[in-house]
């Protein structure tokens, strides 16, 4: 087909659109959606391990609002790269809050180390700390994906990335909350499987879940 | 672009038209071969159609098209690269000798004999043997193209076609 042909045909019954919002209305309206995803998780994990607030040092509530942090910036930083016209640099936006939060874990487990105060939680704990981030990531990195799917002809991957990183810091930051910021190498390990199960998931079904290009 | 999302056709088809030139320079930059860049504008036109939902009014509309046709015609050029990778062209194989004249010669022959054996037809045989046989236009079409009458116009096809197969036939009928 000509050119010229396909332009009369695209125009030809041209049905009205509905604009998208801004992308922090977006990414409000995501942040929403993710928060009653995460409550009936949230309260299993809290009434399991008995309700108080389970930071205690500098460095566990500077891992929460780092991992908080990292969250909404990546949230950000995907609904702006999922429009055309927007600049390919947002997607270094979560990279600092992303840095302080992996240096608040190293310095936690180091002084964790050093004061040898670390007090091991029982195994179980850190399964249900693992299945409660993917419980959460996971649908609402879905969520996201549904809410960004015009990302899929022309950016996928970063906001791929992005926003799979939203999801899972987000989740994790909740479940810090309520299961407490321990710094122990396995508590981390277990939380750090967790984060990458989200992103693992995000990769693969991520594009699955975008439009895809119309192509001749 | 803020009248096509209303659903002003008319509005949406000047736009698309007024774009075009500048989505070409975009595919040509990237790609060579100037069939496949008018495809990746006719991927880009489609991508543009199917994403103007998410262009805000409120901002430039250059880059917001530029991207769209930035994107399609790398895809272009990755997709054309994978293919060229799994497909090798056929006419490398056909050859059975080094020299390249000796093999790919035969076809490009037999174009330049026929060519010159129309060219050596009358002018009316070789102008109904065009619009005739050729471009297969009807009869009454072809007739009034040329001038000449129905039967004229088959009575010189008819001659063409039987002078060209005696031109060009088999050896033994030459």
């Amino acid at each position: 087909m000509r050119t010229e042909e396909l332009v009369a045909q695209l125009a030809k019954g041209l049905p009205p659109v509905r604009r998208l919002p801004a992308p922090w209305v977006q990414a409000l309206g995501w942040l929403a959606v993710a928060l009653c995803v995460a409550v009936l998780p949230a309260l299993y994990v809290g009434d399991a391990r008995g309700w108080r607030l389970r930071i205690h040092t500098a460095f566990e509530l500077m891992n929460t609002l780092a991992s908080l942090a990292t969250a909404v910036a990546a949230l950000l930083a995907a609904a702006h790269l999922a429009r055309p016209d927007r600049s390919a640099r947002w997607a270094l936006l979560p990279l600092v809050p992303l840095l302080v939060w992996l240096a608040t874990l190293g310095a936690g487990c180091a002084v964790d180390g050093l004061t040898l105060e670390t007090k091991r939680v029982p195994w179980r704990f850190d399964l249900i700390c693992m299945a409660s981030i993917m419980l959460v990531g996971m649908p609402t990195a879905a969520v996201l994906f549904r809410l960004l799917r015009h990302a899929g002809p022309v950016r996928p991957m970063p906001v791929q990335l992005c926003g799979g990183l939203a999801a899972a810091m987000l989740a994790s930051a909740l479940m810090s909350l309520v299961h407490g910021a321990e710094t122990a190498p396995v508590v981390l390990v277990f939380h750090g499987l967790g984060i990458l199960a989200v992103l693992g998931f995000s990769g693969l079904a991520g594009r699955l879940l975008m439009q895809r290009p119309a192509l001749t | 672009m803020a009248a096509a999302q209303a659903g002003d056709a008319a509005a949406y088809e000047r736009l698309l038209r007024a774009i075009l030139p500048f989505l070409r320079a975009v595919a040509r930059r990237r790609i060579q071969d100037p069939a496949e860049a008018e495809d990746a504008v006719q991927d880009a036109l489609l991508t543009i159609h199917q994403l103007r939902h998410t262009f805000d009014p409120g901002r430039p509309l250059r880059p917001w098209i530029g991207a769209i046709a930035e994107r399609r015609a790398v895809d272009r050029l990755r997709r054309h690269g994978r293919r060229g990778g799994r497909e090798l062209p056929l006419e490398d194989y056909r050859e059975t000798l080094a020299a390249p004249a000796a093999n790919a010669g035969e076809a490009r022959v037999a174009a330049t004999e026929l060519r010159a054996a129309v060219a050596e037809l009358p002018p009316a045989q070789r102008t109904a043997l065009a619009l005739a046989k050729l471009e297969d236009l009807p009869l009454a079409e072809a007739s009034a193209r040329s001038g000449m009458s129905v039967g004229a116009l088959k009575v010189a096809t008819h001659r063409a076609v039987k002078a060209l197969r005696r031109r060009l036939g088999p050896e033994g009928s030459r």
